[in-house]
């Protein structure tokens, strides 16, 4: 008891007496460095599903979260969640829409998409045709950008055809 | 005869064993098709977002961090390039090869690793060095950093397709690496784009290699600040300030600083103010 009650006034009176017998100045020099944006894949695939061969247009909508004219299996969007500061400022590009190859010859496809900037259930808003966009991650510091698309079916032969997007995100 | 006696033992006595063993597989089999399906996500940060440098200490480091519950493969590349607004003002993007007056820092770019994996929660450093940069002209040098997520996703293997498509999604993360080299000034114009009650939308340019970076202020006619946003300018960059009050008409000043978050102090001095401009609404 004697013992501890000894060590707490050490530790009291130690900082006090080491301040009156010397004296000093510590500079102190902080940079904040510029707040990161988080990357978070959700989906880095886009899937219309299996569609009949005469199906002709196809669209797997974004801000809907809605296919049309799917025949089986699952469909899937692709979609990234970004994060970070509050209303920090991002840019998101998109390589031109490419073709879907396929071993019978290619599907054309064309791009759509969305974001959501609440990260919060059924919220998105469809994003022009443009290959770039700008948004704000707003109070909670977070956006959900959601990729979709409409290919044309129509004369296409059977088969599988595959793609690939490229999406270029940077914290303005 | 040894063998195929065991063998017809087995199949006559175990046959309800091998049936059993078969649900058990079909089981696994299930219940690794579900864990594919409800699989893990990364997640990547890159800090700090951008790194500007001097040509005294002319080296930085970005720390990439998974975030996420998935093994994450990243492929680090530099580019040429800068972050601008298209002349029409209507979309802030990428644009590669080309910087306006900057020059090309990629040529004297040296970064380690290439290629790193990271462990869900795992953190790594990714180093760069800029050669002999007192030998590049005046100015600012610009690379922009590319962080590219690899994940493999294609069509299903259990779709036969009547037509099946899909498509990957390759996603990158950028950011900017600048040196300074020298001192300058940079000289802005601006414009216009539009003037709200509660918003003005402007259109900064840039005619100099020395790129702005720091916060454009809006002077009321009586000289009272009624809104401020920050900005880097490299070439030219759209800038959207809330105001407090409405400037639909008369004049109106834009004052600029060197205020701009996570900027080194070192490369801040680098930098002289550019003069204010005066607008007509």
């Amino acid at each position: 008891m004697h013992a501890t009650t000894l060590l707490l006034f050490c530790l009291v009176l130690m900082p006090v007496s080491a301040y009156s017998q010397t004296s000093g100045q510590l500079t102190m020099r902080l940079e904040v460095l510029p707040a990161a944006l988080r990357v978070t894949v959700t989906s880095a695939a886009m899937d219309f599903a299996r569609q009949h061969a005469d199906a002709g247009r196809v669209h797997l909508d974004p801000a809907t979260g809605e296919i049309s004219g799917k025949m089986s299996g699952m469909h899937r969007f692709g979609e990234v969640r970004l994060s970070g500061p509050k209303n920090g400022a991002y840019a998101v590009a998109v390589s031109p829409s490419p073709h879907l190859q396929g071993v019978a010859g290619q599907v054309g496809f064309q791009l759509l998409w969305a974001h959501n900037t609440a990260c919060t259930p059924g919220g998105f808003v469809a994003l022009s045709a443009r290959r770039s966009t700008e948004g704000s991650l707003g109070e909670e510091g977070c956006s959900l950008v959601r990729f979709g698309g409409e290919i044309d079916l129509l004369g296409v032969p059977e088969g599988r055809y595959e793609g690939r997007l490229e999406v270029h995100i940077v914290s303005l | 005869m040894r063998a195929a006696l065991k063998y017809t033992l087995f199949r006559s006595d175990d046959t309800e064993r091998m049936r059993q063993h078969l649900r058990y597989l079909l089981v696994l089999w299930l219940l690794a098709a579900g864990a594919h399906l409800a699989r893990g996500q990364a997640s990547l940060s890159v800090t700090p977002a951008y790194s500007y440098i001097t040509e005294e200490a002319p080296h930085g480091a970005f720390a990439l961090h998974n975030d996420g519950t998935e093994l994450l493969e990243v492929v680090v590349s530099a580019r040429f390039g800068v972050i601008e607004t298209d002349a029409e003002g209507a979309s802030t993007h990428v644009s590669l090869g080309a910087a306006g007056m900057l020059g090309n820092l990629v040529e004297r770019l040296t970064f380690f690793p290439k290629r790193l994996i990271l462990e869900p929660g795992g953190e790594r450093v990714v180093r760069f060095l800029i050669e002999r940069p007192r030998e590049s002209a005046e100015g600012a040098h610009i690379a922009l950093m590319h962080f590219t997520m690899q994940e493999r996703a294609a069509v299903q293997d259990g779709q036969v397709p009547a037509v099946a498509t899909a498509l990957d999604i390759v996603y990158t993360l950028v950011a900017p690496v600048v040196l300074i080299h020298g001192r300058g000034a940079p000289t802005l114009q601006a414009h216009v784009l539009d003037a709200g009650p509660t918003t003005l939308r402007l259109l900064l340019t840039n005619h100099t290699p020395f790129p702005f970076m720091g916060g454009v202020s809006v002077l009321g006619a009586l000289g009272e600040r009624i809104g401020r946003a920050e900005s880097a300018v490299y070439t030219r960059r759209r800038l959207e300030i809330s105001l407090s009050e409405s400037v639909t008409n008369g004049r109106i000043t834009l004052k600029f600083d060197n205020a701009y978050t996570g900027l080194p102090s070192v490369v801040k001095e680098r930098f002289a103010v550019p003069a204010s401009i005066e607008l007509s609404l």
